[in-house]
């Protein structure tokens, strides 16, 4: 074929009829667009205009995807019209398959969190029960604001058609409030699950840990669910070798008609184990295997059991972090009359409790520094002021110094002493506390009444063999 | 005008896209939870099948016949890519609840159907009265069995609450199967009465005339 020839051919023809297409299609469209285009602001401004229901002014706020453990943060503005509310776009975690984003509208006033104003959905990604949420669901969060930060299904958060896509909403609202408390407010989140792996599989707000008997921790956990499993309890104690002694499902959160098996219940795959060997069930994603795979975790109840492999996961990997986190002080009454961090105790052999004790200091009297010991009949047994906090020019008196008014002396000697109050005398009182150093006086008479009243807080009934701090 | 009375009873009723033909379900069975999004998806389709129609039939002599079929897909992307872009701007919300079946309006067979059957040989205005005909009939389709569905699946009309009685699963596309097959079957039966009514009457009518010549 010639040139002339192939400018004369259909295919020629052919191409050129369709590139001439293509090329005015291509042109008008690219007009169109820069008619049409969307802009960010336009999208933003709706969005505001769906929640507000007007437009408002608004100061944004850098937010580039910041990762919390129950959502993302995608975008946050200030609504300087609207008194320094924030706007936040959240997206929540543990959908159904999926997450769902929302709009919140966090209420400050006087710098604090006031409120939720309200939520909104944006979008979802994998729900299919949607439908099922209501405008009544979305409002109850506003409605039911309390100080606590987190909201949960267990609250009455959770639309029982779609629970797990009202979770990732709770999550949404939770990320929003959790974000504007730490990040704009600058405030200290309460989360005592801050530095902890795998939070995804644990309910913060329900899961307690604390000192065990024998020197490890023992976790109380409330799971997140998984799939169409709810929340199960689970009693787990992890032992200072890091290998799990004790292991007890205490709620079952298995969908109805379906229960836990026997043994897991009883923790028989659990006792014994250490992250390495959980972890090489689960493999190293720690992913649900899926429901019709022959592994350990589909049993009957596939979903709880999974829930309850991923709960022996989290108090494994998290036994030093849990550890180094305990509160000692926990249930402890008095704790206005020390320092919680400078202060400690250990439980003797004999079941005698020492401690060593910063107090708060009183008045104008610094910090002291004692050392009580309380025997198991609950009696001061030893008493010793190692550093003491009175004020320049005064000094503790020696026999107070050496405990000789404490020593042999219970809980209701010395409270007979300060009175049921245990209030400060006052200065011009004619009182075993009115010495020279009346108020550092007074700090070592309330380190003894806390020595004593706690004695059952250090030495808990079941405890056989004692513990040490 | 009788030509135009017959395309457009053809788009309506005879050869109705939804009910006759059976084109389009996918966002039939998608979209007919809700009335307004039926409704909506239905005036769209309208626009963009008059709009290729017209196209098409402009340049149905100057599009080889070996490429027709790629030019049809350009100019209908085109178009719903333009629909799409129209829809953001200034309807977000129909935008909004139609979702993913717009951009799916390009392999919409209706549009394509209607291209290669009928703008590709008829003129501008015969094509744009049966794009106009076929889209309303397909809007029609749509807007009934939308309120059905959202009536007794969501006891609700174009969004607001009529009552707190419903069938939950009528809202859902396995529903929405149910009841486009309902639909069908009944259309159908009232399109076939109505059809041998007017033969008997135009029989009788023949018959008549034929006795009287004989007469």
């Amino acid at each position: 074929m010639t040139v002339k020839q192939f400018f004369k051919s259909t295919t020629f023809k052919c191409l050129v009829t369709l590139l001439s297409i293509l090329l005015v299609c291509g042109i008008f469209l690219t007009i169109m667009h820069g008619l049409l285009e969307v802009t960010a602001e336009e999208k933003l401004s709706r969005a505001i205009s769906k929640i507000y229901g007007k437009n408002v002014t608004t100061e944004i706020s850098e937010v580039k995807n910041k990762e919390l453990d129950l959502a993302t943060i995608e975008e946050a503005y200030c609504v300087t019209s609207e008194g320094g509310n924030f706007l936040v776009k959240s997206t929540g975690k543990g959908g159904f398959a999926g997450t769902v984003t929302c709009w919140v509208v966090v209420e400050i006033k006087d710098n604090k969190i006031s409120g939720v104003g309200k939520v909104a959905i944006d979008s979802y990604v994998g729900e299919t029960q949607m439908a099922e949420i209501k405008q009544s669901f979305l409002d109850s969060f506003g409605e039911k604001y309390t100080d606590g930060i987190y909201y949960t299904t267990d609250d009455g958060f959770k639309v029982s058609s779609s629970t797990k896509s009202s979770n990732a909403i709770c999550n949404a609202v939770n990320g929003a409030l959790q974000y504007v408390k730490t990040e704009k407010l600058g405030m200290e989140t309460n989360d005592k699950f801050k530095d902890f792996l795998h939070t995804e599989f644990i309910n913060k707000k329900s899961t307690t840990f604390k000192m065990a008997a024998n020197g490890g921790v023992t976790y109380n956990i409330t799971t997140a669910g998984y799939g169409l499993a709810s929340s199960s309890t689970i009693e787990i104690t992890v032992s200072k070798d890091k290998i799990i002694t004790a292991y007890k499902v205490t709620a079952d959160g298995s969908t109805d008609g379906y229960s836990l098996k026997a043994d897991i219940k009883n923790g028989v795959p659990f006792i014994g184990k250490n992250l390495a060997d959980i972890t090489a069930i689960l493999g190293e994603g720690l992913e649900y295997p899926g429901d019709d795979m022959n592994t350990a975790v589909n049993t009957g109840a596939s979903n709880t059991t999974y829930d309850c492999y991923t709960a022996a996961v989290f108090a494994l990997a998290n036994f030093d972090i849990a550890l180094a986190n305990i509160d000692v002080f926990e249930n402890f009454e008095h704790l206005k009359f020390i320092n919680k961090s400078k202060s400690k105790f250990t439980v003797n052999e004999d079941l005698s409790v020492t401690y060593a004790l910063v107090t708060a200091g009183y008045g104008l009297a610094s910090s002291s520094t004692i050392e009580i010991t309380v025997s198991k009949d609950k009696i001061i047994t030893a008493y010793k002021v190692t550093a003491d906090g009175s004020t320049d020019g005064y000094s503790l008196k020696a026999d107070i110094k050496n405990g000789v008014p404490f020593i042999g002396k219970n809980l209701a000697d010395i409270t007979a002493i300060l009175g049921e109050g245990l209030e400060y005398p006052g200065d011009d009182m004619n009182t075993a506390v009115n010495t020279g150093a009346s108020n550092t006086t007074y700090d070592c008479y309330t380190a003894a009444v806390f020595a004593l009243a706690n004695y059952d807080n250090c030495v808990p009934a079941e405890s056989e063999g004692g513990k040490a701090q | 005008m009788n030509k135009f009375k017959k395309i457009t009873l053809d788009g309506l009723i005879f050869q109705n896209p939804t009910f006759i033909l059976v084109l389009g379900t996918c966002p039939t069975l998608g979209l007919i939870n809700s009335a307004f999004s039926s409704m909506g998806m239905g005036l769209t389709v309208l626009v963009i099948l008059t709009l290729s129609n017209v196209l098409i039939s402009l340049l149905r002599k100057l599009i080889p016949n070996e490429v027709r079929i790629p030019c049809y897909i350009v100019i209908i992307a085109t178009l719903v890519t333009f629909a799409r872009m129209f829809l953001d701007k200034f309807l977000p919300d129909l935008y909004e609840s139609l979702g993913g079946f717009l951009a799916l309006i390009v392999v919409n067979c209706i549009i394509l159907g209607r291209a290669e059957a009928f703008a590709n040989k008829h003129t501008v205005l015969e094509s744009a009265v049966d794009g106009v005909s076929q889209g309303l009939g397909f809007t029609l389709a749509l807007t009934i069995m939308g309120v059905i569905c959202e009536f007794f699946g969501k006891g609700s009309l174009f969004g607001f609450a009529i009552m707190d009685f419903k069938i939950a699963m009528l809202a859902t596309p396995a529903g929405a199967f149910l009841v486009y097959g309902i639909s069908i079957a009944v259309f159908v039966y009232v399109v076939d009465g109505v059809q041998r009514m007017l033969r008997v009457k135009t029989n009788k009518l023949a018959r008549e005339n034929m006795l009287k010549e004989a007469a």
